[in-house]
């Protein structure tokens, strides 16, 4: 028997070294397959795209429906996007997305993405000009991302597709896609997704990502968020995708990333670098990117979002992602007349649960003084529901009661230890504002 | 070793795709704008399809097919004489689909051209 393995063994190495008949010098090489739908799976995000589309491990933004749909479950607010990209050989995307938090730690997240690639040529076999057409694609995604443990978020989506390439060849697809998120220490998660498509094209066509972000304090005020993720499209081209944002002066957020193929891809110029921006104006963002692609061409994304106006505000996940709510200015933009008084609980909210103490003074706002006393029945209800605490705390912080909005995040944060954004302000907040008996020393 | 890479190669999964220089005998064959090139029949159907350009000397042409996601899937080169010509392409192993077509030319005299990408679709 071993004889024979050796004698097999010793034919096969031959027939390695044997010489090879020439190759046609006019031969293709395919180096990688067809993947369907790789621009729906980009992300549909100025965002998402201006940080490289290293967005697995990033949660908190709606565009987290197709990049890791765990993701969706940081988003607090419900909100509705809008995508315009423009991409090489007018092919464009358009996309509209919404987000909806409901009860227990879940987000339902909905999606409608069109692609229209613009007008072709029309040729029949012997190269005589017909009538032109227009390739599409529309696809309808939802998605579910839930927090299962406080440190542990999983999500589904599922997506179906209508392709129409020329007519009377159209057709449907539909995909599934899973994806998880851990927060593994305050401010650093990882993140996996996995995306399994339904059509002609064959199952191990997924899209595979693995991820990590973490929030990185380089100046004094929000942390920068880095992103990295390793892409590896089963029989495509393996990418290492990175990115950075930073939010300066409370409205700008600046974003820089990079791709690295992991094979050569036979594409000159500059490629691999992006790069963009958000500026957030009350309760929209405007995001835009731009990806150049070397010879191909370049990516340019534009995106708006709109956060519904609420008693709470912005994720802390999404553009100014170090602040446990919008519309409040970070520490660093206190008035240095702001008193940080760290007391026992001092507003009155009579009933269990709450501790009493002098009332807070009325917010100038009568509208605003109606959501404090909401949020404050709602705390009054249910004290143990840390959510409900920050909401109070960021209406505190808009009413212009500092003293009060901190006491209601640190109950927030008592409730909910890991909220690593919250406890990352808290601490900037005290950092500015050391309690009386330090700043006396 | 050229068996060993072609082992390598199927062994991985890779199909080959064999292509030839076609003359370009069918007078139906429009000719293209000048820096530019088109694939007929369009939408390519039937496994294959022909690159037609137009070569303003004798050179090297090299197609290269993208798909998608930027990811190449074909890399094919082809010598040719001046004028109007044409490459053919298996498209057998083509997925159906939206494809991203450059074509570059070498000259023989020196000098090169990369004509303007396009897009063509595959369905097979």
């Amino acid at each position: 028997m071993a004889a024979f393995r050796r004698a097999a063994a010793a034919v096969a190495l031959a027939w390695l070294l044997h010489p090879a008949p020439a190759l046609p010098a006019n031969q293709t090489t395919y180096t990688s397959v067809y993947i369907p739908s790789p621009l729906e799976n980009g992300g549909h995000s100025a965002r998402a795209q201006a940080l490289g589309s290293a967005f697995t491990a990033v949660e908190g933004d709606p565009a987290c429906l197709y990049s890791n749909p765990a993701g969706l479950s940081g988003i607090t607010e419900p909100s509705l996007s809008l995508t315009h990209q423009a991409w090489v050989s007018d092919i464009t995307q358009d996309n509209l997305q919404a987000a909806f938090p409901l009860k227990g730690a879940s987000v339902l997240g909905l999606g409608v993405n069109y692609l229209g690639t613009g007008p072709l040529q029309g040729y029949d076999a012997s190269g005589s000009p017909t009538l032109s057409f227009q390739p599409s694609r529309i696809s309808l995604t939802l998605g579910w991302g839930v927090r299962l443990f406080p440190a542990l978020a999983v999500g589904l989506s599922a997506r179906g597709f209508y392709q129409s390439l020329a007519p009377a060849l159209d057709g449907f697809a539909s995909s599934l896609a899973a994806g998880f998120l851990w927060k593994i220490l305050p401010g650093l998660s990882a993140g996996g997704f996995y995306s399994f498509l339904e059509s002609d094209a064959s199952p191990e066509l997924g899209q595979l990502k693995g991820g990590l972000s973490y929030q990185l304090h380089l100046f004094g005020g929000s942390p920068a968020l880095l992103t990295a993720d390793l892409a590896l499209p089963p029989q495509g081209v393996y990418q290492v995708e990175c990115g950075a944002e930073q939010l300066l002066f409370g409205a700008l957020t600046l974003r820089l990333g990079n791709q690295w193929d992991l094979k050569d891809n036979q594409i000159g110029g500059f490629r691999g670098f992006t790069m963009g921006a958000g500026f957030r104006w009350g309760d929209l963002d405007l995001d835009a990117s731009f990806a150049p692609d070397g010879d191909l061409g370049s990516s340019q994304m534009a995106g708006l979002t709109w956060w519904f106006p609420s008693e709470s505000k912005k994720p802390a996940a999404s553009a100014a992602h170090s602040l446990p709510a919008v519309n409040f200015a970070p520490p660093s933009q206190i008035s240095a007349n702001d008193k940080a008084v760290h007391v026992e609980m001092q507003f009155n909210l009579a009933g269990k649960g709450t501790k009493a103490g002098p009332a807070a003074p009325a917010p100038s706002s009568p509208q605003l003084a109606q959501d404090l006393q909401a949020q404050a029945r709602k705390v009054q209800e249910n004290p143990k529901d840390a959510p409900a605490w920050q909401t109070l705390g960021s209406l505190y912080w808009r009413a212009g009661q500092p003293d009060f909005a901190v006491q209601c995040f640190q109950e927030a944060l008592q409730l909910r230890p890991d909220n690593g954004p919250l406890k990352d302000w808290l601490e900037q907040y005290r950092r500015l504002h050391p309690p009386p008996s330090k700043a006396g020393e | 070793m050229g068996r060993i890479r072609n082992f390598m190669l199927l062994s991985a999964g890779f199909p080959l795709l064999f292509l030839s220089g076609l003359p370009s005998s069918c007078p139906a064959v429009q000719t293209p704008a000048a820096g530019t090139c088109y694939v007929y029949p369009s939408p390519a159907t039937g496994g294959s399809a022909s690159v037609v350009y137009v070569l303003p000397q004798a050179g090297t042409v090299r197609v290269l097919v993208y798909n998608e996601a930027g990811d190449l899937v074909a890399d094919v080169e082809d010598s040719q004489p001046a004028g109007l010509e044409q490459t053919a392409l298996d498209l057998s192993h083509f997925r159906r689909g939206l494809y991203l077509c450059r074509v570059l030319l070498q000259f023989t005299g020196g000098g090169a051209q990369a004509l303007k990408t396009f897009k063509f679709v595959v369905a097979p």
